[in-house]
């Protein structure tokens, strides 16, 4: 027997929720690049002029990720008011907010103590204290999407670990972007001061790898989920194979093939092989690398966007129905 | 108008599932009587005065043209352990002590965690002002009206009719013709239930009985 599709539309096809999911992931991202710069500051010229930029483009994508989430919220206004009104601990949204709530603290006192100098051991400190409520921010993103177990592409498995590989990337592309603008204000510079950029370039190009492999295991175990293994606690049994196909040949797969896989991981990793190549095989680029970076950077920055759309758009597809009686709502005998 | 409460007794609910109110009211639907009328569909929006784009409760056809081919109504299945009342941050969702899961539209967000928690698909945000309230959720309120004062105007105009303080039962299971969508107490119904699959044998053709018992296949 086929099971239940059911169809929901709250969130369809709009941007609010993916790009409120991707500026908190990339909030994690840019926040590690910021202190893992800035305590590597000695070893790499320009770390410390992209630590101080990476700290404050931090607040600046914090805000925006905060600015979707409120303006997608029916009742804007009580999500503002988050420490009143959310009194459900059992909820990962609760959580979340607080995660959120914290998370934005850490970081304006991070980028004001860049601001004001000062101790650089004190801001180290800081740096390190928020860097797990950082990275716990791009992994709540998943955890959030995965309470919903009836929705088969929302694998309370996979999406946090991709989620928090997708922020990692996506910061440190937009760490490296900020970094390379502030650079350049800044004026000629020795071939020196590029090695934080390559080091980051390369960094991107890892974890791009990474996500590639999350992603084919993603894949593969929806796609195997019609025989033995539901995705999600309550998924239908074929609920992982109709979202496989969905995903991969169905309205969402140009998105996917085209956006995700193709612009935003296959050809940053084909600009950074080249980017390589030229390194070893000619001399180093200096100044001409941002003809590889940059477009690297941004490719990975949109195909961050377009992952969290897939995702979200794809959990309108819901499989819940075809599950034992056992768990439906009747009560047993006892009433109890 | 007079306040008339249905007399449920009240059963005690403690330790770590105190939060999750013992089963009371409950819905059943017979996929083997359905006959997708829509008659169920009518008497929500016509009770409720439910505006166009929600929808409390709606027939969904599974295999439809082949061999198989069966309808089931989906309300708000009013769960003992409900997913939306698990996830909800605000606790805008909650159980009455009779067990309906009911929402107060004064405290929700709108943020939808609640409509992906959902097995049945029964939250609703319309895109217009349902009920007077911007962007909020509106589902099957198993005709019991919400948290304001009962058949009070304020009640009536944000969550509808209260059939279920008149004493009466959700309007949808009262005009059923095949009696495929029960309602009511939830031994009563889980004896109708068993009094329907034992007449029809082994299975009884109960939905997914084969997954949950393989072995009776």
């Amino acid at each position: 027997m086929e099971p239940i599709i059911l169809w929901q539309t709250k969130w369809s096809y709009s941007l609010h929720v993916p790009l409120y999911l991707f500026f908190g992931g990339l909030t994690s991202g840019i926040f590690l690049a910021a202190v893992v710069a800035d305590l590597m500051e000695r070893k790499w010229q320009g770390a410390a002029l992209l630590s101080k930029v990476s700290s404050y483009s931090a607040i600046v994508t914090l805000a925006l990720a905060g600015f979707f989430l409120t303006v997608h919220l029916g009742k804007p206004e009580r999500g503002l008011a988050f420490p009143l009104f959310f009194t459900n601990y059992d909820s990962w949204m609760t959580r979340g907010g607080w995660i959120v709530g914290v998370g934005t603290l850490l970081v304006l006192l991070y980028a004001a103590l860049w601001y004001r100098g000062g101790a650089a051991w004190v801001r180290r400190l800081v740096g390190l204290v928020g860097l797990p409520v950082l990275l716990m921010l791009a992994v709540y993103t998943g955890l959030l999407l995965s309470r919903g177990t009836f929705v088969p592409l929302w694998s309370s498995k996979y999406l946090p670990f991709l989620f928090l590989n997708s922020g990692i990337t996506t910061g440190l592309a937009a760490s490296g972007l900020v970094g390379l603008v502030a650079l350049w204000f800044r004026g000629p510079q020795p071939q020196t001061a590029h090695s934080v950029v390559r080091w980051i370039s390369m960094a991107v190009a890892l974890f791009i790898l990474l996500e590639l492999f999350e992603i084919y295991n993603f894949m593969t175990y929806l796609a195997g989920s019609g025989q033995h293994a539901p995705t999600g606690e309550f998924v239908a049994p074929k609920g992982g194979a109709h979202v496989y196909q969905y995903v991969t040949r169905g309205a969402l797969a140009p998105w996917f093939w085209w956006g995700v896989i193709g612009l935003g991981l296959t050809v940053p990793l084909l600009l950074t092989l080249v980017e390589f190549l030229l390194d070893c095989l000619t001399r180093p680029l200096g100044w001409h690398r941002v003809l590889f970076t940059v477009p690297k950077f941004a490719l990975v920055l949109l195909g961050g966007i377009l992952l969290r759309c897939v995702i979200v758009w794809g959990g309108d597809l819901s499989a819940p129905l075809d599950f034992p009686p056992s768990v439906w709502p009747i009560p047993p005998i006892s009433g109890g | 108008m007079a306040q008339t409460q249905v007399t449920i007794p009240f059963r005690e609910s403690e330790g770590p599932q105190a939060k999750h109110a013992p089963a009371r009211l409950k819905f059943y639907v017979d996929v083997k009587r359905c006959i997708e009328c829509g008659g169920c569909e009518v008497a929500c929006k016509n009770e409720n005065n439910v505006p166009e784009g929600i929808a409390r409760i709606r027939v969904v056809t599974v295999n439809e043209g082949e061999a198989g081919e069966s309808n089931v109504a989906v309300p708000c299945m009013h769960c003992s352990k409900a997913p939306c009342v698990a996830v909800c941050p605000v606790d805008a969702l909650y159980h009455r002590e009779d067990g309906i899961v009911q929402v107060n539209k004064e405290t929700c967000i709108g943020c939808g965690y609640c409509l992906y928690a959902c097995p049945f698909g029964a939250p609703q945000f319309p895109k217009s002002s349902p009920f007077g309230a911007r962007g909020v959720m509106d589902k099957c309120t198993y005709c019991a009206g919400g948290p304001e004062e009962p058949f009070s105007d304020r009640e009536r105009r944000l969550y509808g009719s209260n059939r279920i303080a008149e004493g009466k039962l959700p309007m949808c299971a009262s005009v059923c013709s095949t009696k495929a969508l029960v309602a009511g107490d939830g031994e009563e119904v889980a004896n109708v239930v068993r009094q329907r699959m034992a007449a029809r044998g082994s299975g009884g053709g109960g939905w997914a009985w084969g997954t949950a018992y393989p072995e009776s296949k």
